[in-house]
């Protein structure tokens, strides 16, 4: 299933690549995008890893950046 | 950012009032720089620390942790804090700089209206466009955005498209016409039907489609993470062996090549590198969406800038798909007595043919001059008008009944007309090239086009008529659907192995093909769902000049990101180059730095004008 996010308060587009790369290693990620001028991020994950995915990402992305803020849209 | 504003300004105070203590005493140098520092830089060295237990050892704030206490280390204190100064001032003007240009970009594209007019009796109430459902009426007031897509039933007006469209010519709209969501109404007050929900919308669609684009990534963009990914430990490693080696090897002073090796450091962050370039893109993309052409990813304004083979379905893209009545060739008679016969007879018909026939007539139809219509499917009618005998078709119809002298040499349809067994004239009937295509085959050839080829299903004659016209390279006719496939993929073979194919079709029947080319660009806005599903480009008028200004404008974003990388990578090297030999300082190098990411972004901004008409 196809999963979007809104990342704010992302501080450079490094740092949106080191989330990107981080996501993409997730089991059942099978696909990650993030743009950091749109501040959206973009993945594809497994229907069975829908339940914890979400608590999965909140972790890589407050590790690359801690004060960054993080919604899923769908 | 206004407290770090405020607190880079105190901390900026107290060390242009540390400079001027004259002092000897290196504690207490260490001691009065010390407190600017860790007021203007205490932030960083805290995020350095946590990183470093993160394991992100090549961390900006790391690397510019080390660069400054090193400084103190070799005793250039006032080096310390300026260092750190500027690098937060960049820092902060970089987040201020990237965030109003992604605001800028966002609102430009940003056509979602706020709310509905919804009327209710005789009341009109402000609603969320959300909660209105097809079949309400909704009011739409002059200077309002169309909330929904709808048909007016009240008034008329003049629409403002170019937010959809990139036309800048408004549009009039009538009772009856159809109206898109995103449009701004000019002047009068319409009220309308709603045709479809809010999620199925034109506004919605379209800015799906943008908001989505963001996830075909282009090759540039993975190619400037990627530097990324390696400059930095190289610069640091680079560093390293600079702080060690020349004193070691060549006994040199330790003090001038640390310093040389901390502004490495300095220079080290990729970041500058990193935003520009994708900004590139997203305006890119923004600048396309204003000109009413919408790209699903930067992939695609990439693979645009390359395209080399440009393929055209004909009927609907090149020629408007609509028959249109050229010429009247009248045998004896009057040319407007032909067509009110004709129009007549041809009255119950719906064929494409007699359509254009009676749109070419333009006045009423009298039906009680007409009887004893009979029509002939592949062949014609025969109808009685005024009491005489009325034969209208092609010339195996016509000649079952009369002798036709004049042949007319032409590629066009001919539609022959007989009166009581007698020749009276012919119609002759095209389907139009649009106005255009001529000029979008040039603008194509001039922007280094190698081949235009055209597709259709038509008979050879009139498919090789309008190719060289158009001055087409290459007319493939009589083709059916899946042909065209078939056709396309024998073209793929083709083009160079870096350059592209697209193909342009309206969309009807071509959905394979728009999924097989390389680029698939669907013409004439939001027709079909399966269109845009399978197009990678979507043109929403259906001008083929489009698709050079989608090209134009692709190569023209290509340029922009190709001088940011040029220009960022280029300014590192040669500050890297400077520092090495001593000749830059850490200053320069903050500076340098932080210079370089400002104009990147200004720079990447003008990706997002319109294409001129």
């Amino acid at each position: 299933m196809k999963l979007v996010y809104k990342l704010e308060n992302i501080c450079c587009a490094k740092c949106t690549d080191s989330i990107e790369r981080a996501t993409s290693k997730v089991d059942g990620v099978s696909k990650c995008s993030v743009s950091f001028i749109a501040g959206k991020m973009t993945i594809e994950v497994a229907d069975d890893k829908l339940n914890t995915i979400d608590a999965v990402i909140e972790k890589i992305v407050k590790n690359v950046e801690p004060h960054a803020t993080f919604k899923r849209l769908n | 950012m206004k407290k770090t504003l405020i607190r880079l300004i105190i901390g900026a105070v107290i060390f242009i009032v540390a400079l001027f203590i004259p002092t000897d005493i290196l504690w207490v140098q260490v001691i009065i720089f010390l407190v600017p520092f860790l007021i203007i830089g205490g932030d960083v060295l805290f995020k350095a620390a946590r990183n470093i237990l993160h394991g992100r050892i090549f961390d900006e704030n790391f690397l510019m942790t080390i660069a400054a206490i090193g400084a103190f280390v070799i005793a250039e204190h006032p080096e310390a804090v300026a260092v750190m100064l500027f690098y937060q001032a960049g820092e902060l003007f970089q987040s201020y700089a990237v965030g109003k240009s992604r605001k800028a970009i966002r609102s430009l594209i940003e056509i979602r209206p706020d709310y509905a007019n919804l009327k209710n009796g005789n009341d009109i109430s402000r609603v969320d466009p959300n909660d209105v459902k097809t079949g309400d009426i909704i009011v739409i007031m002059p200077g309002e955005r169309v909330p929904l897509d709808a048909r007016i039933i009240e008034g008329s007006s003049t629409l403002d498209t170019s937010a959809l469209t990139g036309e800048s010519v408004p549009r009039d709209v009538l009772l009856g016409d159809e109206i898109l969501s995103g449009c701004i109404n000019i002047n009068g007050v319409i009220s309308a039907e709603v045709i479809c929900s809010f999620a199925e919308s034109t506004v919605s669609r379209i800015l799906d489609l943008v908001e989505n684009a963001s996830e075909k990534k282009s090759k540039s963009e993975a190619f400037i993470t990627k530097f990324a990914r390696i400059y930095t430990p190289i610069v640091v490693i680079v560093a390293a062996l600079l702080a060690i080696i020349p004193p070691l090897v060549l006994n040199q002073s330790w003090t001038d090549w640390i310093y040389r090796a901390l502004t490495f450091l300095v220079v080290s962050c990729p970041c500058a590198l990193v935003v520009s370039v994708p900004m590139t893109f997203f305006g890119g993309l923004g600048g396309a969406s204003r000109s009413g052409i919408l790209i699903k990813g930067s992939s695609y304004l990439e693979a645009l800038a390359k395209s080399e083979i440009v393929v055209f379905d004909k009927t609907g893209t090149l020629t408007r798909g609509v028959f249109v009545l050229k010429k009247i060739v009248a045998n004896n008679t009057d040319e407007k007595e032909v067509l009110r016969l004709s129009a007549h007879a041809e009255h119950y018909s719906s064929h494409p043919i007699s359509l254009s026939i009676k749109r070419a007539y333009d006045k009423e139809i009298d039906n009680s001059c007409l009887s004893d219509v009979e029509e002939f499917a592949g062949y014609g009618v025969k109808a009685v008008v005024d009491g005489k005998t009325v034969h209208v078709g092609n010339i195996s119809f016509i000649e079952k009944f009369t002798r036709v002298d004049m042949k007319l040499d032409t590629t066009d349809t001919l539609v022959y007309v007989a009166v009581d067994g007698e020749y009276v004239g012919t119609l002759v009937i095209a389907d139009e090239i649009k106005q255009d295509a001529k000029e979008a085959i040039s603008a194509l050839k001039k922007l280094g086009i190698k081949k235009a080829v055209m597709l259709t299903g038509d008979n050879k004659k009139v498919g090789e008529r309008v190719a060289s016209e158009l001055n087409i390279d290459h007319a493939y006719t009589q083709l059916l659907p899946a042909d065209k496939v078939e056709k396309m993929e024998s073209l793929m073979q083709e083009r160079s192995p870096r350059g592209m194919l697209a193909f342009v079709g309206d969309g009807i029947n071509d959905a394979p093909a728009l999924a097989r080319a390389d680029i698939g660009i669907a013409m004439g806005g939001l027709g079909a769902d399966a269109t845009i599903e399978a197009a990678d480009v979507v043109l929403m008028t259906d001008e083929p000049s489009m698709v050079a200004d989608a090209i134009v404008l692709a190569k023209r974003t290509m340029r922009i990101a190709g001088e940011n990388i040029i220009f960022s990578i280029g300014v590192k090297c040669i500050v890297l180059v400077l520092s090495a030999f001593g000749i830059a300082n850490m200053w320069m190098a903050v500076f340098a730095d932080v210079g370089v990411c400002v104009l990147a972004v200004l720079n990447a901004f003008r990706a997002l004008k319109k294409i001129k008409k």
